[in-house]
């Protein structure tokens, strides 16, 4: 029951998907000065066109991993009548974008070369 | 349509009944449920809606799984940040040479004091450095700030030191003489080093819910 919030859900790939969330969290916060919870998996069902619906259950953990590893950092605003909570990228959490970012593009390469060797994403 | 605070309230006695005891982890997913409901609701039973929204987001029935990783995630934050605290005040060489110091005072008051007095002498020091935990977490507890993780772990990791110290003193007993020695004269600027480092974290937690508290005008 515990495992199963943990999913990311997709039309069919999550298992592939599944490793590179904390990847994915990363790169929207660089591209954004802040966001919070709901916004980041409305942004992530947009940028795939729906492909990628990171739940709940997998988003909020991963989000307070990082946080706890001192990539994150979190910010209160009333918002209505309730509070929301903003993350944004430490200085580490932007050293460790750039990492993942370059792990994330190996892997790809890897990968197409492994599945496709005549054609290369360079 | 934005949702108005009796509505925030049902679905925070919602995440309550259902296994989240903190208010500050059903913080965020309160203005989940509430985004999503003002974005995706479809008609004017809120409590269908509610349902809907929590089935969407995987946690009907589940609230007590969230409850579990949610702590589980604040523990590990606070436990890096108490060893993190540790390793920066030895990087720093004011503190460093306290350090030294203290052990230097506790080895000759070992060597040229008796040992019951030097064990009495001990007690006292760490009898004086744990008051401020109980004076600090009563007066933390007259304020009410109701059940929250920071506070439940800056209470926790304050007072760790105070908790352990009982373990190596057990367990020196079954060692040699030399290595009793040891234990006995290190053990005190351990404590202190990592007293001090609870205390930041208690305080570090208290600034948290008070800025969270103050952000809701309680």
């Amino acid at each position: 029951m515990h495992k199963k919030i943990m999913y990311i859900c997709s039309m069919g790939n999550q298992k592939l998907y599944k490793g590179s969330l904390q990847t994915i969290i990363l790169k929207l916060l660089a591209s954004h000065s802040k966001m919070y919870g709901y916004e980041i998996t409305q942004k992530v069902k947009e940028l795939t066109k729906g492909e990628l619906n990171i739940t709940e259950g997998a988003l909020y953990p991963a989000l307070h991993k990082l946080e706890a590893d001192g990539l994150l950092d979190v910010e209160v605003a009333k918002v209505g009548n309730r509070l929301r909570k903003y993350y944004k990228l430490t200085e580490s959490g932007t050293k460790e974008t750039a990492n993942k970012l370059q792990e994330m593009q190996e892997f790809l390469k890897t990968m197409q070369h492994l599945v496709n060797p005549k054609f290369s994403v360079e | 349509m934005e949702l108005t605070k009796s509505q925030i309230q049902q679905i925070d006695n919602r995440l309550k009944s259902g296994g989240i005891k903190y208010w500050d982890l059903r913080l965020e997913i309160i203005d989940h449920i509430a985004t999503d409901l003002e974005q995706n609701s479809k008609s004017n039973d809120f409590n269908k809606e509610l349902n809907n929204s929590l089935k969407r987001m995987g946690y009907l029935n589940n609230l007590s799984a969230v409850n579990t990783k949610g702590w589980q995630n604040v523990n590990k934050f606070y436990r890096k940040r108490y060893l993190d605290n540790i390793k920066t005040y030895l990087k720093k060489p004011l503190i460093l040479l306290l350090v030294v110091l203290s052990i230097i005072t506790n080895y000759f008051l070992f060597e040229y004091l008796p040992l019951k007095t030097f064990k009495l002498l001990n007690f006292s020091l760490y009898i004086i450095f744990s008051i401020p935990f109980f004076v600090l977490t009563t007066k933390l507890w007259l304020k009410k700030y109701g059940k929250s993780v920071h506070l439940d772990y800056g209470i926790f990791y304050f007072g760790f030191a105070l908790i352990m110290i009982n373990l190596p003193i057990q367990f020196a007993g079954y060692f040699e003489a030399i290595y009793q020695k040891i234990f006995l004269i290190l053990l005190l600027p351990i404590f202190i080093l990592a007293s001090i480092s609870g205390y930041q974290l208690f305080n570090e937690s208290i600034q948290k819910v008070e800025r969270i508290r103050k952000e809701l005008n309680l």
